[in-house]
């Protein structure tokens, strides 16, 4: 056994020069792809949907059809971990002429039990991913909501958002339950046409 | 699952390696049997403590703790792409190829001289020299092991090991006998009878079957290549303690010159550790003669640095997916 304070110095120094570098570096090799094209810490990309649901174990919502010019499969399929989780599809317009289209939808522990907090909210407050029902900031950017409303449309309610995002940017989120699955449609754009949008996707693909 | 393991192994390997050498050289152990402790300890992360982990937490490889809680993911790379490959898949890979590369560098020529030295030591027996059987048996008492079969190859070629993991032989040739001086040829027996007595042969057997088993493990390989080495040390020292230093210093280098001038040499199992020895780099084999006179101290608190190793590198490892 080590006694004196001495020898613990002489063990345990030249340990910490060890052990903190290699912790460090281990650290930096973990946080480094995000700045080099990769994923932010608490994401995870995917090849495929079906990559997704087998690692997760559960079978995702999808849509019953997807208005041109944008089409199935996703371009993009990310998770960001959490209670719940979050999957963003982003679908990107055939020839990458014209915007693209995000759905995001909870994986996880957002069931019935989870309240829905249908609420208006007033033009200038600011969104936070963790404030609750949020997409998380690191999968879709938090921008400044400018106006909400709860609707009923085909049948079920829904919430309509206009947010400004930082680099600028107007866009405008639909969000709507699909069984336990919270749904979220982001598009740039004109208002009028994400309802539209959404209609066609509502319900369960086969 | 496969895949997930596959890659743990491989990144465990080397962060056990690298975080074994970087202590060996802070802490200054410079004696063999400790290293070796400290290798082994490193050696047994990809093969027990990982199962260990994929078994008793399977969670580990679940994406939320993998995202969330991992000091490091390596599939984080997998979204870096570099020349259409991910990352991750092209880093794994050059370590899967280097490891394999590593295990053929040594097992291609080990079955070659295995294949060449059985028909030719089938043939070329000789009887022992007067004299040759109670000196060994001398030395071997000396050592403090009961005396080996000794046999004698009738060739001019420098061979001298130990082979049979449970009756253990001591095989030298000719011309071992004529090349060395009595000073010389009595510190290379003992040092051959040091690795009867640590039974060496049985553990340079693990050692390729642990390398067979994960001969794509670069670190693995590298790590087995640092065991026999230091299981090398462990012989000198024995023989420096039990015979003479000068004399080993100078058996060394003539076999070690022989042997470059008439290889190959036979071929057996044991010599596995011989193959690496001669494989040493020169500036290597001045290492080893260096050390065999330099005074090595036993390693202070060694159980206290082991399970402190242990038990950092058991959690380090835990986080790393």
């Amino acid at each position: 056994m080590i006694r004196t304070r001495e020898n613990v110095i002489t063990v345990a120094r030249p340990f910490a020069l060890v052990v903190v570098p290699t912790v460090l570096v281990l650290g930096v090799l973990n946080a480094l792809p995000q700045f080099l094209g990769g994923e932010p810490l608490g994401v995870i990309r995917y090849n495929a949907v079906e990559d997704l649901e087998a690692r997760q174990r559960t079978a995702l919502w999808r849509p019953s059809g997807l208005p041109a010019p944008w089409a199935w499969p996703p371009s993009r399929i990310r998770l960001a971990v959490g209670e719940p989780g979050w999957v963003e599809f982003l679908f990107e317009p055939a020839g990458h002429q014209g915007e693209a289209l995000v759905v995001c939808q909870t994986v996880g522990s957002a069931g019935p039990g989870t309240p829905t907090r249908l609420q208006r909210w007033g033009p200038g407050l600011r969104t936070h991913a963790a404030s609750e029902g949020d997409v998380p900031a690191v999968l879709l950017p938090a921008g400044e909501l400018l106006q909400a409303s709860d609707i009923l449309f085909d049948g079920r309610v829904v919430r309509m958002r206009r947010l400004l995002l930082d680099d600028g940017v107007i866009v405008h989120e639909l969000w709507w339950r699909e069984a336990t699955t919270r749904v979220m449609l982001r598009l740039r754009g004109s208002a009028d046409r994400v309802p539209q949008i959404a209609r066609r996707m509502f319900g369960n693909r086969p | 699952m496969g895949e997930v393991a596959v890659r743990q192994a491989i990144l465990h390997g080397v962060i056990a390696a690298g975080f074994v050498e970087a202590l060996l050289r802070v802490w200054r152990i410079r004696r063999a049997e400790s290293r070796l402790a400290f290798w082994v300890l490193a050696l047994a992360f990809p093969f027990l403590v990982l199962p260990v982990f994929l078994v008793a937490a399977p969670f580990r490889t679940d994406d939320a703790f993998m995202a969330g809680s991992a000091l490091f993911s390596s599939n984080r790379w997998n979204a870096v792409r570099l020349a259409r490959l991910s990352v991750d898949t092209l880093v794994f890979g050059i370590l899967a190829l280097s490891g394999t590369l590593l295990f053929l560098r040594d097992l291609v020529p080990f079955l070659i001289q295995a294949a060449r030295g059985h028909r030719e030591e089938a043939s070329v027996h000789a009887a022992p020299s007067d004299g040759l059987v109670p000196r060994v048996a001398e030395l071997a008492c000396r050592a403090g092991i009961r005396t080996p079969a000794v046999t004698v190859l009738r060739t001019d070629a420098s061979v001298l090991f130990v082979r049979g993991l449970l009756r253990p032989t001591l095989v030298l040739s000719n011309g071992v006998l004529t090349q060395l001086s009595d000073g010389e040829l009595q510190a290379a027996i003992v040092h051959e009878l040091a690795h009867v007595r640590f039974r060496d042969p049985l553990a340079g057997w693990l050692l390729m079957a642990a390398r067979l088993v994960m001969f794509w493990n670069p670190a693995v390989q590298l790590m087995s290549r640092a065991i026999v080495q230091e299981m090398e040390h462990r012989a000198d020292r024995m023989a420096v303690r039990l015979a003479d230093a000068p004399g080993l210093v100078t058996a060394f280098r003539t076999l070690t010159s022989a042997r470059s001038a008439d290889r190959p040499s036979v071929g057996e199992p044991r010599r596995t550790l011989n193959v690496f020895a001669e494989r040493l780099h020169h500036a290597q084999m001045s290492a080893r003669l260096a050390l065999l006179t330099e005074r090595q101290s036993a390693l202070r608190f060694a159980r206290t640095r082991m399970v402190l190793v242990a038990a950092t590198l058991g959690v380090l490892l835990f986080f790393v997916v």
